[in-house]
């Protein structure tokens, strides 16, 4: 495949700068990114250590501290239940975001109008929150939400928000994310892919050829690492499941806060230890998304 | 309902108790489960909150909704949000009836000072303008048979509604509040066996 050949004979020969002078800007790098890190650190490191302690009995609001996992099996299958649903939401929500955006920055990449028009559409979307979207997409898909009206379509309307399959909750986590998928690809492509492109084409690649062994593997670190935080976010993120989705099965944040805002005050270590699980698969996600990375010759 | 299916408020301890819980509750789970057919998405699901409930109303998607604050509906209806058929249901049982309550922590250093505010929240000048429902429209607590003439000329002078009843009718049989334990308990009860239920 010329277009491939080109592609690895371009990508392996990078300048290196001496090993010492490397070794000191390294250095002077992590040095400058040190106190950000260390703010960071105490909130997250901290934060979860807490949410640990309290969802292993050891930081009760009443009575005596003692180590158990009651509160990881107080709800045992609510909970499994959530992260299938949780996994489940956020999974397809990425692969349309992925898919969406991909072709989004694809279009983008082509630089004539309705280029700039998607680009212009993705970066208006961009600054909504996602309670602002979720109450947008609640308005508009709802069973007497503006479209259900336009069309007449009353009984016959399906059951879009609150439904069994949560569309209106993936559909708006799809819209969100797949803008910052578009922009973050697209901000890859704009500085590598013409040369490829071109050359490819001047080897004669069609326009699939083009798109498979050169723009698809220019895209792929971004599409995963844009992909992955998407995948977290919906993972982990409140009110738009809330706002659009029903109260039984529930994701794992919608739990999560429900519990925590329980009058029973001894829920507080169940919602911890909802947090905890949600936190660890995020967590795996995260790793996932990292060993796909490395096996990627682009990326290493 | 709970009342309602006990056979009159009288029936149910106000305090929690286990043993009353369990005998008293499966006749309300059965009711609920009976009903499902005729609620929204026939009871394959719920509305998560009182405000979604509303907004279902508001959009023609249920019959009925309910609220603490009567007061509110005559705005709501006068500009549009619930349809202009709107009327307020009174039960012959009675609905639960509660009032607002200021209470003094039994640790407060200011007892007297906040005796003095409390007076004040009681006199019939400040109950007239909390049942005003262009103020706030909440039940006053204030005897009628009691108010002093100038009391009752305040309360003559609020503004009737086209949608609400008066407070006299509204108040009719009222039922008194359970004790808050009963509410996680009756909450999971629902949640286990009526929401998850399917």
């Amino acid at each position: 495949m010329p277009a491939a050949e080109v592609l690895t004979a371009r990508t392996r020969p990078r300048p290196r700068t001496a090993a010492g002078h490397g070794t000191k800007a390294r250095v002077q790098g992590l040095l400058l990114a040190v106190p950000a890190v260390l703010l960071v650190a105490f909130v997250v490191v901290g934060g979860s250590a807490m949410v640990a302690a309290q969802s292993l009995g050891l930081m009760p609001l009443v009575g005596r501290p003692e180590l158990s996992t009651a509160a990881y099996t107080a709800h045992g299958g609510d909970l499994l239940v959530g992260v299938g649903l949780s996994l489940a939401i956020a999974g397809a929500s990425t692969v349309l975001a992925c898919l969406i955006g991909f072709a989004a920055a694809l279009i983008m990449m082509q630089g004539r109008w309705c280029g700039k028009l998607v680009a212009a559409m993705s970066s208006l979307s961009i600054p909504v929150p996602h309670i602002v979207g979720a109450a947008t997409a609640g308005l508009l898909l709802a069973d007497s939400g503006l479209l259900a009206r336009v069309f007449g379509a009353a009984e016959r309307w399906p059951d879009v928000v609150g439904g069994q399959w949560w569309l209106a909750v993936i559909f708006e986590y799809a819209w969100k994310e797949s803008a910052f998928v578009g922009l973050v690809v697209a901000g890859t492509l704009a500085t590598r892919s013409v040369d490829y492109e071109e050359t490819a084409a001047l080897l004669g690649a069609g326009r699939l050829g083009r798109l498979r062994h050169v723009l698809l593997p220019l895209s792929l670190p971004a599409l995963i690492i844009s992909g992955t935080i998407a995948f977290i976010y919906s993972f982990g993120s409140y009110e738009v499941a809330w706002l659009l989705g029903r109260p039984y099965p529930e994701p794992l944040p919608v739990m999560a806060l429900r519990l925590y805002n329980s009058v029973t005050l001894t829920a507080r270590p169940e919602a911890a230890a909802v947090a905890v699980v949600t936190a660890v698969v995020s967590l795996g996600a995260a790793l996932v998304a990292l060993a796909c990375l490395r096996k990627i010759p682009l990326w290493r | 309902m709970l009342y309602s299916v006990s056979g009159g408020y009288a029936k149910v301890p106000l305090a929690f108790d286990q043993d009353a819980f369990d005998r008293l509750s499966p006749a309300l789970l059965n009711e609920l489960e009976d009903l499902k057919p005729s609620l929204w998405r026939q009871g394959s699901t719920y509305p998560k909150s009182s405000g979604e409930l509303d907004a279902l109303y508001a959009g023609g998607q249920v019959d009925s909704t309910m609220t603490y604050g009567p007061a509110t509906l005559t705005k709501l209806v006068a500009d549009g949000t619930y349809p202009a058929t709107t009327k307020v249901l009174t039960l012959d049982e009675g609905t639960v009836g509660n009032a607002s309550f200021l209470a003094i922590p039994s640790t407060s250093g200011q007892r007297s000072g906040a005796m003095v505010v409390a007076n004040i929240a009681l006199s019939e000048e400040q109950q007239a303008t909390k049942a005003d429902p262009r103020i706030w429209g909440q039940f006053p607590v204030l005897d009628s048979d009691a108010l002093s003439p100038e009391g009752r000329a305040l309360f003559e002078q609020l503004p009737t509604s086209p949608v609400v009843p008066g407070y006299e009718v509204l108040s009719k049989n009222a039922n008194p509040e359970l004790a808050a334990e009963w509410v996680p308990a009756l909450d999971e009860a629902w949640r286990r066996q009526i929401l998850a239920g399917g």
